[in-house]
């Protein structure tokens, strides 16, 4: 079965953990990353790219890339400033990153190219994520601010002036920075849950752009994962518990309760541990991914509660956690899955060029798509003969067609020339016949009148 | 072979060999006989086909041993009839022998065809080269050569020999296509799978391949059919080197083409600059331009060619776009998009109206001929649109607002039924790819142009509505679109085909987003949608139709209940106010046993249900005995409670739900340390439970995860006690966080009034005032743009 990897990094210089969430064996350990919370991403499953912390002295910030097979980091790029969160869409063609700024960066991965920047905040972006339908970009900020964006408005120049601002939904619910934001399921219907310094975790709409639900916390809350049936979310706090929320309790929709401290909590998940700094579910939907502040990531089992794996990554805090399904590059070289391992098996993808610094595009440069390459083995095979012959049976037994009465012209050619040759043959045995008989005559006279004599 | 000597049955191995072997004594001719009727040996083949008389597959057994020989030598001796009947000098004999050739590289074992593939590739190779006499034998030798490369490309190993063999053909397989005759269409075939299977082995004759296509394009006058074939073929060509570059130069000369072909044609019909605008974008300023397109001059592209035949040739060759975006290239590949939407949207802009600011410069009859020939050449720029997008994927997002506005512009302009189908197709492609963020540009024009296709001319008798809703819909517009006049407005009859395309594409907005920022429009559209569907369906059901081309009234029942579907499910604020008349529609088409119909009507039943009885499943079963933990803070684990209450959900478990209840009195004492407030709780919350199911309140905007509807009164009653808990909240808590909240609980109570107790918070007024503490970029409502 299809193993997925559990992949950590932490704001100290630690390297990027790579754990087998199933077998739990350690994978390459890749070098020299102290990552910011939500710098790191896997694009697309192809390689991994995370930003960096960087001290405050250098002006630019960077943003590294490694390929699965390779400790090394392959490719460094360095932004006007120094990014924050990254995110990436599923189909791993952009890469988005807040700077400390509060602009928003789009990146083109194929050709580094910067292809957009806004001014997204007013104080630095602390988290990105795309929305399921990977349309819609939503960022959440030091300033407490969640501010939902339209990747297509972001590109039409024309739009933004007939709606006069750049977002579609800025949720300013939060007083203090904004420290986590997930996204639901549901398109347009999708709940979006964000966390925040300020104790709270709220759920915005994306229908209606309005607060759906406050949560009051005990603790500041730095991570939050929703569970895949939304039926409650985790929240990682401070003092170390994992609190459990929930999302669609109608036995709370009551207003009394509205703002009562630990409302919606129905229970923690806590070993006693340091702050909650990441959280990750499974792609099962019950394995929860917990990084914590001591170091270490624990795999807890969110249906009876325990801890069922724990990963040693460093000293520092676990700020970062993906979960994913397993990279074709990370499975072992054996003999026997050396065929069937597909086009992206063991050839080494070559990793885009870096990011750019500042944007090359102008009105004359050309943006192009780029089609991959598909296996086509499918569709080519198909055998026509049968059908092709099929066709020229039909014609052949209408007659109508010139293919047709040209064969048969044929045909009756040679049946004609057969008959002459047959008539030829016939005619010369009867020759034949004739002189026998005629000779046969002739002797046979001379035998009657040798008889008759 | 005993008279007796039965087989077991029709499943036994032993029946094969001496099937074959009966075949070949009754039905296929030997030296002296004549061949006959052709229907026998399509017999005969299709009894190979079912029974694998040539497969020689036997599990390799001791037993077994008599019976493999058996086979073998039936097989054999198929074979050596099938080499005899090839070189027969009778046509009709040969050419059975070829097909029936064709058919065993099929079927054979992979043994046989290792082993004797050359041999048969000889055979046949001899009546191409020089080729036979008879057309027949030509295309079938053909179609069975393609066969036998098809098979040998299936072994991994064989690549070497393949190629080289392939080689050896394409020598006569592209003089067979030069030639003016019928016999290239086995030959393109042929041309396509050693493309497809043994590309390098045309490495060498790149140039002649390309020119003998593009020729046979432009000047073949072949079938469209052909002409797909070709177009295929010179989208497979770049293969054969099978770089980037090749295939980049390949569609640059073809866009070049296009564009002077275009030139010529639509001289007069456009501005000028367009033309030199949309050269530069293909050729850089400063750079060569490339080799034409097969060898092909400009001269030779235009000015040789009559008017005509440039229209036609503009329109094969943008088929030779789209199929080269569709075709699958072995390495990542540019896909030149803005000078594809460049041509795409030139093509779409001249509908053969003169532009008013200049001379005519063509005749009556010029236009009268172009008039013809644009909705082809449109056809076409949509199919390339399509392919663009889906290709490209969310690589177009720099391209998308580009893309939208071509396809705005022109949906409001197209009128021909066709080309509307097509657009709605589009249409939807465009809304799954960018979900949500689409929907926010699309849904307004989507549902101006569909309502009116839907509802102009209604087939059973119009209503007064109708004309009324047109109107609105028109003035919304151009409220909007000040800048463009142009309005849609069908002159004839709609006919059924465009009403299920409109049908589809609103059913895909409701899918892709229906919620996001839909008041202004969801109504409508879900009274459109019902008045249809009943309309669709009042005169019961219409037998399906046999005929798949042309859509029948059944069609566009099923359209209309599968968008009816989308409408009852797309989320709402309030129960879907024409669930009752759905469902019926529903149950009744469920009745039509072995329909389409039926099955959609099923499905729809299910996903129904989840509305009616609305689930939230726990996350373990409860039955189960697990015991759950107690919080170590003291914090009892409501875990349980939660299961219960979610099976409690549903609307008919109103006893159950009141039993979970007062179970959990006790827990809440401990939650809630005001003890008056929670049963006051309770009360209200059964009174709302019951009252919920009867009363459908004015939707106030306010959001709530899972729907419950207010009533009031309740509301009203309770406003005093949320204020209270409000503001000790405020204060009890401290902090900045909670200060905020509290004061912003308060407004909510004095403004709001009643109706919204359940998440008081994000409504606009508050957001307006957070807005004030915290600087904006520009103060607008966010909620407000559109209107």
């Amino acid at each position: 079965m299809e193993d997925e990897v559990v992949i950590a990094s932490s704001s100290i210089e630690a390297g990027i953990g790579c754990w087998g969430l199933r077998s739990g064996a350690e994978h390459l350990r890749y070098r020299s990353c102290a990552s910011p919370p939500h710098g790191l991403v896997s694009v697309a499953g192809r390689f991994l790219a995370s930003s960096q912390l960087r001290d405050s002295s250098s002006s630019s910030g960077s943003v590294l890339f490694w390929s699965w097979n390779k400790p090394q980091v392959e490719v460094k790029s360095f932004p006007a400033e120094a990014i924050n969160p990254l995110a990436c869409n599923s189909d791993g063609t952009y890469i988005v990153g807040g700077g400390v700024s509060g602009h928003i960066y789009l990146w083109e991965v194929a050709t580094g190219r910067l292809l957009k920047k806004w001014h997204g905040h007013y104080r630095p972006v602390t988290c990105l994520v795309f929305s399921n339908d990977q349309s819609l970009l939503i960022s959440g900020s030091e300033d407490g601010t969640v501010r939902v964006w339209s990747l297509l408005m972001i590109f039409d120049e024309e739009g933004q002036q007939r709606a006069g601002h750049l977002y579609e939904y800025s949720f300013t619910g939060h007083a203090l920075p904004v420290t986590d934001i997930v996204t639901g399921y549901g398109g347009s219907n999708a709940i979006i849950l964000s966390s925040s310094l300020d104790r709270t975790c709220k759920v915005w709409s994306l229908a209606r752009g309005t607060l759906l639900r406050n949560i009051v916390f005990p603790s500041i809350i730095d991570a939050v994962a929703l569970d895949p049936g939304e039926h409650v979310f985790y929240a990682g706090g401070r003092d170390g518990k994992i609190y459990i929320a929930e999302l669609n309790a109608q036995t709370t929709s009551n207003n009394n309760n509205n703002n009562n401290y630990g409302l919606h909590i129905i229970g923690t998940l806590s070993d006693q541990s340091k702050a909650i700094c990441s959280l990750g579910f499974a792609l099962d939907g019950f394995q929860l991914v917990v990084g914590s502040e001591d170091g270490m990531v624990r795999v807890w089992d969110t249906k009876t509660r325990n801890i069922i794996r724990v990963f040693k990554h460093a000293k520092g805090p676990v700020n970062n956690i993906v979960v994913m399904r397993q990279p074709a590059a990370l499975y072992p070289r054996t003999a026997g899955n050396n065929n069937n391992q597909g086009p992206m098996g063991r050839r080494h993808v070559a990793l885009p060029p870096p990011l750019e610094k500042y944007s090359s595009i102008d009105e004359h440069s050309e943006l192009n798509a780029f089609i991959t390459p598909r296996s086509n083995s499918y569709d080519a095979t198909t055998y026509t003969t049968l059908q092709s012959m099929n066709n020229q049976i039909n014609e052949l037994q209408q007659h109508g067609s010139s293919g047709a009465s040209e064969m048969e012209l044929e045909r009756l050619k040679l049946d004609c020339k057969r008959s002459m040759q047959m008539v030829q043959q016939w005619k010369k045995m009867y020759q034949n016949l004739n002189q026998f008989c005629v000779g046969e005559l002739l002797n046979g006279e001379g035998d009657e009148t040798n008889l008759m004599l | 072979m005993a008279a007796f000597d039965h087989v077991q049955n029709m499943y036994d191995v032993a029946l094969k060999p001496r099937l074959l072997r009966s075949f070949i004594k009754e039905l296929i001719p030997d030296e002296k006989q004549q061949l006959g009727n052709p229907l026998e040996l399509s017999q005969v083949v299709s009894a190979i086909k079912t029974h694998g008389l040539l497969s020689e597959r036997v599990a390799q057994t001791d037993d077994n041993k008599k019976l493999i020989e058996k086979w073998k030598s039936a097989v054999d001796l198929w074979v050596d009839r099938l080499l005899m009947l090839v070189s027969s000098n009778m046509p009709d004999k040969c050419w059975a022998g070829i097909c029936l050739l064709g058919v065993t590289f099929e079927e054979c074992s992979s043994e046989r065809f290792l082993a004797s593939y050359s041999v048969w590739f000889q055979k046949l190779l001899s009546h191409l080269q020089p080729p036979a006499e008879s057309h027949f034998v030509k295309v079938s030798c053909c179609v069975s050569l393609s066969d036998l490369l098809t098979r040998l490309g299936g072994f991994p190993n064989m690549k070497k020999d393949g190629t080289s063999h392939a080689a050896k053909l394409v020598q006569p397989v592209l003089k067979l296509i030069q030639e003016d005759s019928s016999d290239a269409e086995g030959a393109v075939r042929l041309l396509c799978t050693i493309l497809n299977f043994f590309p390098s082995s045309l490495q060498k004759n790149y140039d002649s391949a390309e020119a003998a296509i593009v020729t046979k394009l432009i000047y073949g006058k072949c079938n469209p059919n052909m002409l797909k074939k070709l177009a295929l073929c010179l989208s497979l060509l770049p293969k054969s080197k099978g770089d980037e570059d090749t295939w980049s130069l390949m569609i640059q000369k073809i866009l070049l083409a296009i564009n002077i072909l275009l030139n010529d044609s639509f001289q007069g019909l456009e501005e000028e600059s367009k033309t030199s605008e949309t050269m530069r974008a293909l050729v850089p300023p400063g750079k060569d331009p490339p080799a034409p397109l097969g060898g092909l001059t400009v001269f030779d592209l235009s000015n040789k060619s009559t008017e005509r035949l440039s229209i036609t040739n503009i329109s094969t060759l943008m088929l030779c776009c789209s199929t080269m975006l569709t075709t699958s290239y072995p390495v990542r590949v540019k896909v030149p998009i803005k000078p594809l939407l460049m041509v795409v949207e030139r093509v779409l802009n001249v509908d053969g109206s003169l532009p008013q600011t200049m001379y005519p410069t063509l005749t009556a009859m010029q236009q009268e001929y172009i008039c013809t020939q644009l909705p082809v050449l449109h056809s076409y720029s949509l199919e390339i649109l399509c392919d663009i997008i889906k290709e490209a994927r969310s690589q177009l997002l720099p391209h998308t607002a580009h893309i939208i506005r071509l396809v705005t512009e022109y949906l409001r302009r197209c009128e021909l039924p066709e080309l509307r189908i097509k657009l709605y197709g589009l249409i939807k492609m465009m809304l799954m790819s960018m979900g949500v963020g689409m929907t926010i540009y699309l849904a307004e024009d989507v549902i101006s142009n569909a309502s009116i296709d839907l509802d102009s001319t209604r087939v059973h008798g119009g209503e007064a509505q109708p004309m009324n809703k047109k109107r609105k819909h028109e003035n919304a517009i151009s409220f909007l679109e000040n800048q463009s006049q142009i309005i849609y407005s069908p002159k004839n009859h709609v006919p059924v085909s465009v009403k299920i395309a409109a049908l589809g594409a609103l059913e895909t907005l409701l899918t892709v987003g229906g919620a996001l920022r839909s008041e202004s429009w969801r109504s409508n559209v879900d009274q459109l949608l019902i008045t249809v569907a009943t309309d669709a369906c009042k005169n019961g059901w219409a037998k399906e139709a046999n005929d798949v081309y042309t859509p029948s009234w059944g069609d566009f029942q099923l359209a209309s209940l599968r968008a009816l579907l989308a409408s009852l499910l797309s989320p709402g604020r309030f129960r879907p106010a024409y669930l009752a008349q759905g469902l019926e529609l529903f149950r009744g088409g469920m009745q039509e046993t072995g329909t389409k119909l039926a099955e959609f009507c099923a499905h729809a039943l299910l996903s129904l249900e989840v509305l009616i009885h609305p689930r939230a499943l726990p996350l373990i079963d409860i039955g189960s005995s697990v015991e759950y933990p107690v919080n170590v803070n003291g914090m009892k684990d409501k875990f349980m409670k939660n299961n219960i209450y979610s099976s409690g959900v549903t609307v008919t478990g109103g006893t159950s739900r009141n039993e979970a209840e007062s179970e959990e009195d006790d827990l809440y004492e401990k939650w809630v340390k005001d003890g008056e407030n929670e049963i006051e709780k309770n009360t209200t919350e059964n009174a709302v439970s019951i009252e919920a199911t009867i009363n459908v309140p004015e939707d106030k905007g306010k959001g709530i995860l899972v729907e419950t509807q207010s009533v009031e009164e309740t509301a009203l009653k309770n406003m005093e006690t949320e204020v209270e808990v409000a503001v000790a909240k405020g204060v009890s808590g401290g902090g900045a966080a909670n200060d905020v909240v509290g004061r912003r609980f308060e407004t909510v109570g004095g403004s709001e009034g009643g109706g919204e107790f359940v998440f008081a918070l994000g409504d606009n007024d508050n957001e307006d005032a957070a807005m004030d503490e915290i600087p904006d970029i520009v103060d607008v409502e966010p909620d407000s743009d559109e209107e």
